[in-house]
């Protein structure tokens, strides 16, 4: 019985999953992308080897996240899909009457409404970053406290302070006017978890149905200021799954598994050799109408392992597919 | 003298055959896509909604193109398309044009359009202008009928079925008597509805509604039709340009205005129409639902005043009525895989509730 395996690669962190042929979580690994998702994915693919002393048998793979295309022309996956169902998926697969799924991640947020264990409405945020991960670990570098310890330190505030969660331009000069003002470290992030949780509910969570069991998952489930902002506001108990950071990933191997391989009881993957090919990426400008799309193409020596970026048709599908239609 | 004119879905490709006939030169539109649009957003302010923006980049390629008069749809309404073509003609004078402009505004009447018409026209009968603007109104209709039953059909062969369907608009937009006209549309039905579907299931259903230019304009909302089609879901659009057309110009005086009849559907929600497609939004929302469609995609331009109001209230429609709506935000910014990735993830919620929906237990003799 091989493992289904399953890559999320967000804007911040690449985490991975293995489900063994039971469908139980035998392995999760979650580090940051710093910018580069092709080394996450290749070291991904290594602390699974390590892990294991070898390379263990894949049946299947899935990809999911920001990046999930790129992940999927470098493993070779079996299914593509979007992380709101990965994440509907695995807060499903955990707790099977979940009602609601928070999900808040390095540059996104989301609310996924279930019932029956049925993904019935979800909402993304759009435009507005604010509350998300990577803003506040932007704050914490500027305040000097560790990300990891953001939290705590927001469950230690006496008074937790006003601050505006709007945008996180003004939250910024609101927290440096309120900084200034010589309030306590405490109370400054208890006042932004608030905002930041404020933000979300009028934000994306806006005109839904937020009914418990509530799972809260994705990187900023870590922060106990976050989750405690979420508790006071909802007056619900929130439910935080043990690898709450690596859930897309376990979305991505559920989907894998149901799926099965895609090409004829064959996967797609293309082994954990990957980890050591040298792949590149390209970019060209297509030229053919006036939108003239940047196509993006990632390489591992000679061979096209996939390209995207293009609003037609004309490059997507199969490397071999598009290189008959370059002429235009 | 050489005339252009702004790029709305199928309306270029009818007005292309009716100037022709007409005997009007023409610098027809430059092809939709970036270039259009950055064009305008320059000379635009930022907070101006995307078909200005649209609209402007157009004007302005095709006053380079070498067009001398401009012709514009003018609005009354509420929004601020009412004040296009005044905001268009300061736009494009203050960059130094010189232009004839001719708009279609105030009063919006036919009578109106037909003159219009005659004023750039070398042809003087004024019943032959007439006749022409009206077999114009009627290859719209057509090109509709045609596209509405495309919008139904979920094909084997996305790309062979577009191209069907294109080539078939174009022999509507050729023909150049009534007869021809009726002929050329029964064929193109035909052909249509002869096209392998899919698969023998029921598809699922997908509305769209919102702002006209959005939902017509298929480079304008990153083909939104055609993606929700590659999912295996059929279409039903909200917004059609003959519907438009009638309920502003009337060129049908027996068919009931559309616009009418959304206004008496979403009284419940909302009394008085503030423009654009408003209360058409509205209204197609709660028929839909009605008709038991499974989801409602709502397309709408950043900043557009009418469909701000109309989503506001589409989170009390949906409510009350139980049907899934994706709400999707378009502009110059936005991109193409953040659309596609909600509009995937909304196809996948749609199907879990389909499937939901055959799993419950059903009660044939319920128990009371």
């Amino acid at each position: 019985m091989g493992f289904y395996l399953g890559i999320d690669v967000g804007s911040i962190s690449t985490c991975s999953a293995l489900l063994d042929g039971c469908g139980k979580l035998a392995f999760a690994s979650w580090e940051r992308s710093r910018g580069r998702p092709i080394d996450s994915v290749k070291s991904a693919l290594k602390q699974i080897r390590e892990y294991f002393d070898g390379a263990p048998d894949i049946a299947a793979t899935g990809t999911t996240g920001s990046g999930r295309e790129l992940a999927a022309a470098l493993i070779g996956a079996d299914v593509v899909k979007n992380e709101i169902t990965a994440h509907a998926l695995a807060a499903i697969d955990y707790m099977p009457d979940v009602r609601t799924v928070l999900e808040i991640g390095g540059q996104d947020s989301k609310i996924i409404i279930i019932r029956d264990g049925v993904v019935v409405d979800f909402a993304m945020n759009t435009i507005c970053a604010a509350g998300t991960g990577s803003f506040l670990d932007h704050q914490a570098h500027r305040l000097n406290v560790p990300i990891e310890e953001f939290g705590s330190h927001a469950l230690r505030a006496d008074m937790p302070l006003n601050i505006t969660g709007r945008c996180t331009v003004f939250a910024e000069s609101d927290l440096i006017h309120k900084q200034q003002l010589g309030h306590s470290k405490e109370n400054l992030i208890a006042g932004l978890c608030r905002a930041l949780v404020e933000n979300y509910l009028g934000g994306v969570g806006k005109d839904k149905d937020i009914k418990p069991p509530i799972i809260f998952q994705g990187g900023v489930a870590a922060n106990v200021g976050i989750v405690k902002a979420f508790r006071d506001l909802l007056g619900q108990e929130i439910i935080i799954p043990p690898r709450f950071e690596c859930m897309g990933a376990v979305g991505a191997a559920l989907l894998a598994a149901e799926a099965g391989p895609s090409a004829g009881g064959e996967s797609a993957f293309r082994g954990f050799t990957v980890s050591e090919e040298s792949i590149g990426l390209r970019s060209f400008n297509c030229g053919c109408c006036t939108n003239n799309c940047e196509i993006t193409e990632v390489v591992s020596g000679k061979q096209v392992l996939g390209r995207w970026g293009g609003r037609c048709p004309r490059w997507t599908g199969r490397p071999e597919a598009a290189e008959a239609v370059r002429p235009c | 003298m050489k005339v252009t004119y702004p790029h709305v879905g199928d309306l270029t490709l009818a007005l292309r055959s009716m100037f022709g006939n007409l005997g009007i030169d023409v610098v027809p539109p430059p092809p939709p896509g970036m270039k259009v649009l950055k064009t305008g957003a320059i000379h635009s302010p930022e907070t101006a909604c995307l078909p200005y923006k649209h609209v402007l980049g157009e004007l302005i390629l095709g006053l380079e193109a070498g067009a001398d008069t401009l012709m514009l749809l003018g609005g009354r309404g509420p929004c601020r398309f009412g004040f296009y073509d005044v905001m268009q003609n300061e736009a494009l004078k203050a960059l130094g044009y010189s232009f004839n402009l001719v708009s279609t505004d105030n009063p919006d009447t036919l009578r109106n359009l037909v003159r219009e018409f005659a004023a750039v026209s070398p042809r003087n009968s004024l019943r032959g202008i007439a006749w022409e603007v009206y077999l114009f109104f009627r290859r719209v209709e057509a090109m509709d009928m045609v596209h509405r039953t495309y919008d139904r059909i979920v094909p084997r062969n996305l790309e062979s079925a577009g191209r069907i369907m294109a080539a078939e608009k174009e022999r509507i937009a050729a023909t150049t008597t009534l007869r021809g006209l009726i002929a050329a549309r029964k064929t193109a039905k035909d052909v249509i509805e002869s096209i392998a579907p899919a698969s023998a299931g029921r598809p699922l259903r997908v509305g769209i509604v919102g702002e006209f230019y959005t939902v017509l304009d298929p480079d304008t909302n990153f083909h939104v039709e055609r993606a929700v089609k590659s999912f295996g879901a059929s279409v039903e659009r909200g917004v059609w340009l003959s519907t438009w057309l009638n309920d502003r110009l009337g060129f049908m005086p027996f068919t009931r205005s559309d616009r009418k009849r959304c206004k008496r559907i979403a009284r419940p929600y909302l009394g008085f129409s503030p423009g654009g497609e408003c209360v058409v939004s509205i209204a197609k929302v709660i028929e839909y639902a009605r008709e038991g469609i499974d989801g409602v995609i709502h397309l709408l331009p950043f900043t557009c005043m009418p469909e701000l109001v109309a989503a506001t209230i589409l989170g009390r429609v949906r409510k009350d009525f139980d049907i899934p709506m994706l709400e999707l935000t378009i502009d110059e910014h936005t991109d193409g895989t953040a659309v596609r990735t909600r509009l995937e993830a909304f196809m996948d919620t749609l199907a879990w509730r389909r499937r939901r929906r055959l799993d419950a237990p059903k009660e044939a003799f319920p128990k009371t």
